[in-house]
């Protein structure tokens, strides 16, 4: 900080990361919206603080130890290299509060290697943190109207602060081992993200069995539509919009990548280091949101939920490559991401009885295990990294990748963990309760008033 | 409590700003036990309000059953 210019990098750096998390506050806020649009009456406010609550909880998780582990696990442990050491992210560091970066106390740390940190650890931090609000919230759809909230709370810390970042640190990270190894290419995280939380939620879903009444006695669906589909237009929307503010955190907005030969080449960066720019991704997110959206309009025949679903699986879809697609490039591959998501969704429920209220596994997780394959393909051959020792993009590592995402990381700890819950008791909502409805004390104080007025009534009648 | 820091001058010597500098891991260890315990104290009055509906559910008529608008 002691010119101009490395003041103004710095403290710009520090700024576009901070703007990105105000962005991205909107996932979370349509979300919330969004589910309590889709849920019924008797179920909204149940609904929103099992929602709400994922903000302190994997808030104050990730300060304790999600933030570390990204740091700390790009190799494994154990399968490139040993732990790595990460002083300034350890919840006991210096540079985990405020700090102006200059003398140190603390064994380990120093100015020279961790000083950065001390200005911009705090928004970075909160960038990927909204990224595993996204995780725990995607989850929280698919358990729609039937899980214990102090359950489904448990679940929300385990995939938001603990194995998202797993995956994270492993395949989008420069030195992650997925990347040195497998090539693994997920520039705005279609597995990283989203093939992991949805892979997740089908975990946990196969375990907690649908919502009382969602299939017949012959086993054919019922189609149980959103209380309010207003609210679920305005919450969809507002991921959308969210969706900008992740797209942008999950580049690095100026870097030198010039020093192959010497000189100089400032330029954004994808997660990997790798020179991309704000406008190649503007023009791909949105035409891949436009191909997903064109696609559901097909697909669903004109269902306007459908079309906003698809429309994120579009992007989702197209992700793991937008920073180098053209645009058609990702409107065509976002059109595949909307079809295979409308076809998983239903293709699941007829034949495995999923109940995904939401459509929470097919947009995340149908969608992101597509875009993850595709992507093998479209950039088969492009380096993952800027190191030239690292594996090369292609078909079998974002295969093998995909596999790691969606069923290693994201359905198997959700299935395990969801089966000790239920042996405990711990995981869905008593029979009767789930019947009446989750805010039964409120309707039920209410139910009380109306008799209290009922009889207040009765003695001095209203004229 | 203090950091030490007893003006403003030289700001680029200056590190930490908060106070009690020193007690991280105690506030760490003070945190991790906050949040362990609140997700006891979740679950434990989550299942007084289960047992409390299901007795409500046992004695009265569904809400909404009776006057039909809820």
């Amino acid at each position: 900080m002691d010119n101009e210019l490395s003041a103004l990098v710095t403290i710009f750096t520090e700024f576009y990361y901070w703007v990105t998390v105000v962005f991205m506050f909107f996932i979370h806020v349509g979300f919330c919206v969004y589910e309590v649009g889709a849920s019924r009456w008797r179920n909204h406010k149940h609904t929103l603080l099992k929602n709400t609550m994922i903000i302190p909880l994997v808030t104050v998780t990730w300060y304790l130890f999600g933030w570390w582990m990204y740091f700390a696990l790009p190799n494994g442990p154990g399968i490139t290299g040993p732990l790595l050491e990460a002083g300034w992210a350890t919840p006991w560091s210096e540079f985990m509060g405020a700090h102006l970066g200059g003398s140190t106390f603390q064994e380990g740390l120093s100015v020279e290697n961790d000083g950065w940190w001390a200005r911009i650890n705090g928004v970075f931090f909160a960038a990927f943190l909204l990224f595993s609000w996204t995780a725990a919230s995607i989850v929280s759809g698919a358990c729609l109207e039937r899980i214990r909230p102090s359950a489904y709370w448990i679940l929300a810390v385990a995939i938001g602060s603990f194995f998202w970042v797993i995956d994270a640190a492993w395949g989008w990270h420069p030195d992650g081992w997925m990347v040195q190894i497998l090539g693994y290419h997920d520039a705005y995280a279609s597995g990283v993200i989203h093939a992991i939380a949805g892979g997740f939620a089908l975990g946990v879903i196969i375990v907690l069995g649908p919502r009382i009444g969602k299939f017949r006695a012959d086993g054919t669906p019922r189609n149980i539509n959103p209380h309010n589909p207003w609210l679920v237009t305005v919450g969809l929307f507002l991921i959308f919009s969210g969706f900008w503010g992740f797209y942008v955190a999950c580049n690095i907005p100026m870097l030198d990548v010039g020093a192959g030969d010497g000189g100089s080449y400032f330029t954004a960066t994808n997660i990997y280091l790798t020179p991309t720019t704000l406008s190649a991704i503007t023009f791909n997110f949105l035409m891949s949101l436009s191909g997903g959206m064109l696609s559901a309009f097909i697909v669903s025949k004109g269902d306007v939920l459908w079309i906003y679903y698809g429309g994120l699986a579009g992007v989702i879809g197209a992700s793991a490559g937008n920073d180098l697609y053209h645009p058609i490039q990702a409107m065509i591959v976002g059109m595949g991401g909307a079809w295979v998501c409308y076809k998983g969704h239903f293709f699941a429920e007829r034949v495995f009885k999923i109940d995904d209220p939401l459509g929470a596994v097919a947009v995340h997780g149908y969608a992101g295990i597509y875009g993850l394959i595709v992507v093998g393909f479209m950039l088969w051959g492009y380096p993952a990294s800027m190191n030239p020792d690292y594996a090369h993009v292609s078909p079998l590592g974002q295969l093998a990748g995909a596999a790691i995402m969606f069923g290693l990381l994201g359905f198997l700890p959700g299935f395990i963990i969801a089966k000790i819950l239920s042996a405990f008791g711990m995981l869905r909502v008593p029979r009767g309760v789930e019947l009446a409805g989750l805010d039964l004390k409120e309707i039920h104080t209410r139910y009380e008033e109306k008799e209290e007025l009922r009889a207040a009534l009765a003695k001095e009648p209203m004229t | 409590m203090s950091t030490g820091l007893e003006n403003w001058s030289n700001p680029e010597t200056i590190g930490a700003l908060y106070p009690f500098v020193g007690s991280e891991m105690l506030m760490f260890g003070l945190c991790l036990a906050l949040w362990l315990l609140w997700h006891i104290v979740c679950a434990v009055i989550e299942n007084r309000e289960f047992q409390e509906d299901l007795s409500v559910l046992a004695g009265k008529p569904l809400p909404g059953e009776e006057y039909g608008d809820n």
